[in-house]
């Protein structure tokens, strides 16, 4: 825990735009701290590219960990169960998450390409919210989804499942 | 060219537009891990919406399977799938059946076209384990006649990597006379013993937590016949709610010091000596042992008396792992005086040799024998309680705090202070003492809590008496 750390790096998207961040922000992600950690301290002259993120979502993750930057960092190996038991979102990341779908995945994506377990965490959530209480059909709508079964198929899926039908 | 190619290809050469299909499976199965297992209609809709959701969520849908009585028929269609289709069967981690009886006879019986095709396939996946011919007919009678009990049997042979095993044990056991009512899996697991000609059992390997329920608070359920169970190679935890075990359990003698077990939990349960002493034995290495003793047998002259000594001699086989100890009563004060003897001076005397125990959690009888607080202390006395604890202890919980009102001297309240005075050498990891009493307000609590204070110790003392006069 060096006082010393440059106080800012530089992040490239995949479309070339640079982005100058706090460190502590975007030592959020896993993959740029132990990067960090690993280079040493010349590392944060030169701009980090991220090749799988674009300029927009890179954005978007950057302010939410900008809002989080505070966060205590999760332990490596945390108990997942306990942290599923709830789909609860708070406040500022429901709202931090209401985009179109494609930026969501996209956020996802990223999170979990940059190792931002929080933020992969509140974006899982938010598609599980949405899959609860919908029918096939319903999913197939919400998602885009082609429903590639041939009739026989669905009506075997059916059968092997009926025992969930009334659960 | 507008017709040539797809307009989404064209616009975004380089990047497809996300849809859920541009997440990978290990992301989907990190979303799917926010739905409750429990949840099997979202993840039937789900495995119905596509080829790829369907590989993804079954493994979601058959997670796990809850039975109970009063919700839903322990379907025959469900081990029918599992039956059909083993690799369904294989998904299934954890079984709950939480209401049944062992004689549910069916309201309908096989009907409709698929009955008798169903029917033989449930006949025939009884058959291939190769139990003993007699008793495959007899169970293979009870699965036509769609019984419970012989269905729940086929459920758990089924379903190799189940890790967690929550079971009800119907009430209609006769806790002297075991051996004719035993559960129809027990039965099929006993006779598989040193039974070679017995095939496709898969010995319950995955199985890390087994939790049993005797419905009946009146007549307990017998422990004996679990055996099998509790000796399985990943169990950890085990727990049993309304179990009385009246006599030795003599076939444990096999699994003795076999178990990997590492919390044994009793709710409302009473056992023998000899049958705490068996359940301990099987163990290796105990980290946490809870038990909460209820009288369900008071008059019967065998009826089990719990023995502070022999209880002892059973926890010291886990001295080097024990971590935490808890010694409880149903009915607080009476159930400790029908449940110990109180002609015989006993207690936990080498509890202090264990260098892991964190918690102890008991009646203060069982580390201050009955008598102790009737005689008087001479000075050397006085240490017995710090004697009898590990330097290890965190926390100590003494329940059921009988005191004698002042002026008469009291030495139970002695051993405290003498315990408050060199706690920071004797005992220097201590964090809480909490006492819970019914009897008279002590004269100086409040000194000792401030003393216990002074060493880093936090000290409390609640019961019914002791509140209202604070309050007054």
């Amino acid at each position: 825990m060096s006082t010393e750390k440059a106080s800012t790096i530089t992040l490239t998207s995949n479309d070339g735009v640079s982005i100058e961040v706090d460190r502590q922000v975007a030592e959020r992600s896993m993959l740029i701290k132990n990067m960090m950690e690993d280079l040493g301290e010349g590392a944060t002259a030169t701009a980090v590219p991220i090749p799988n993120v674009n300029e927009s979502v890179l954005k978007k993750v950057i302010e939410w960990c900008e809002h989080h930057k505070n966060d205590p960092q999760p332990a490596q190996d945390d108990d997942s169960d306990s942290r599923k038991k709830t789909t609860d979102i708070e406040e500022w990341d429901q709202k931090f998450m209401q985009v179109d779908q494609e930026m969501l995945f996209e956020i996802i994506l990223a999170s979990n390409y940059l190792d931002i377990k929080p933020l992969l965490d509140v974006g899982c959530k938010t598609v599980a919210n949405m899959i609860k209480g919908k029918s096939p059909e319903e999913i197939r709508k919400t998602f885009n989804i082609t429903n590639d079964f041939t009739p026989e198929e669905e009506e075997q899926i059916r059968r092997e499942n009926e025992w969930a039908e009334d659960r | 060219m507008a017709e040539t190619y797809p307009s989404e290809t064209r616009t975004k050469p380089d990047r497809p537009v996300a849809t859920i299909d541009v997440l990978p499976d290990e992301v989907l199965l990190e979303v799917l891990s926010y739905i409750w297992k429990t949840h099997w209609k979202t993840f039937l809709n789900l495995s119905l919406t596509s080829r790829r959701l369907n590989v993804i969520s079954e493994p979601f849908l058959y997670h796990t399977y809850r039975y109970s009585y009063r919700i839903n028929n322990l379907s025959r269609n469900f081990i029918l799938s599992l039956v059909n289709r083993p690799q369904l069967a294989s998904h299934l981690k954890n079984i709950v059946l939480e209401d049944w009886a062992i004689r549910t006879y069916p309201l309908s019986r096989w009907t409709g076209l698929s009955g008798p095709r169903s029917q033989v396939s449930l006949l025939s996946a009884a058959e291939q384990f190769q139990f003993p011919a007699q008793l495959t007919d007899k169970w293979k009678d009870e699965l036509k006649d769609d019984l419970d009990d012989a269905k729940i049997a086929l459920l758990f042979l089924l379903t190799p990597n189940v890790e967690k095993m929550n079971l009800v044990v119907p009430p209609c056991y006769n806790p002297k006379n075991c051996e004719k009512q035993d559960l129809w899996l027990l039965r099929l697991l006993h006779s598989a013993v040193n039974n070679d000609k017995v095939t496709h059992l898969h010995g319950f390997t995955a199985l890390r937590s087994l939790q049993l329920t005797g419905t009946s608070t009146r007549d307990g359920f017998c422990l004996r016949q679990f055996a099998p169970l509790f000796c399985s190679p990943s169990l950890r935890t085990f727990s049993a709610t309304n179990c009385l075990e009246m006599g030795s359990m003599s076939n444990w003698n096999e699994i003795q010091n076999t178990s990997h077990i590492e919390s044994i939990t009793f709710n409302g349960s009473q056992l023998s000596m000899d049958a705490i002493k068996c359940v301990l034995g099987a163990c290796k290495a105990v980290k946490s042992f809870d038990f909460e003793w209820k009288c369900i047998n008071l008059q019967a002259e065998e009826a089990p008396l719990l023995d502070y000594a022999i209880l002892d001699e059973a926890l010291q086989l886990h001295m080097r792992s024990l971590e935490s100890l808890k010694i409880r009563f149903t009915e607080s004060w009476r159930g400790e005086m029908w449940a110990v003897d109180t002609g015989v001076n006993s207690c936990l005397h080498s509890l202090g040799k264990f260098p892991n125990l964190r918690m102890v959690d008991v009646a203060s009888n069982a580390l201050l024998e009955f008598d102790a607080s009737t005689q008087a202390a001479s000075q050397g006395d006085l240490s017995h309680l710090s004697n009898l604890l590990p330097p290890s202890l965190e926390k100590l919980v003494l329940n059921y705090w009988e005191s004698i009102p002042p002026p008469e001297y009291n030495p139970r309240f002695e051993h405290l202070r003498y315990l408050a005075a060199e706690c920071s050498l004797l005992l220097p990891k201590l964090k809480s003492l909490e006492i819970h009493t019914h009897g008279e307000k002590e004269q100086g609590w409040e000194d000792l809590a401030i003393q216990f204070g002074n060493n880093g110790v936090k000290f409390s003392v609640t019961g019914r008496v002791y509140r209202r006069q604070m309050a007054g």
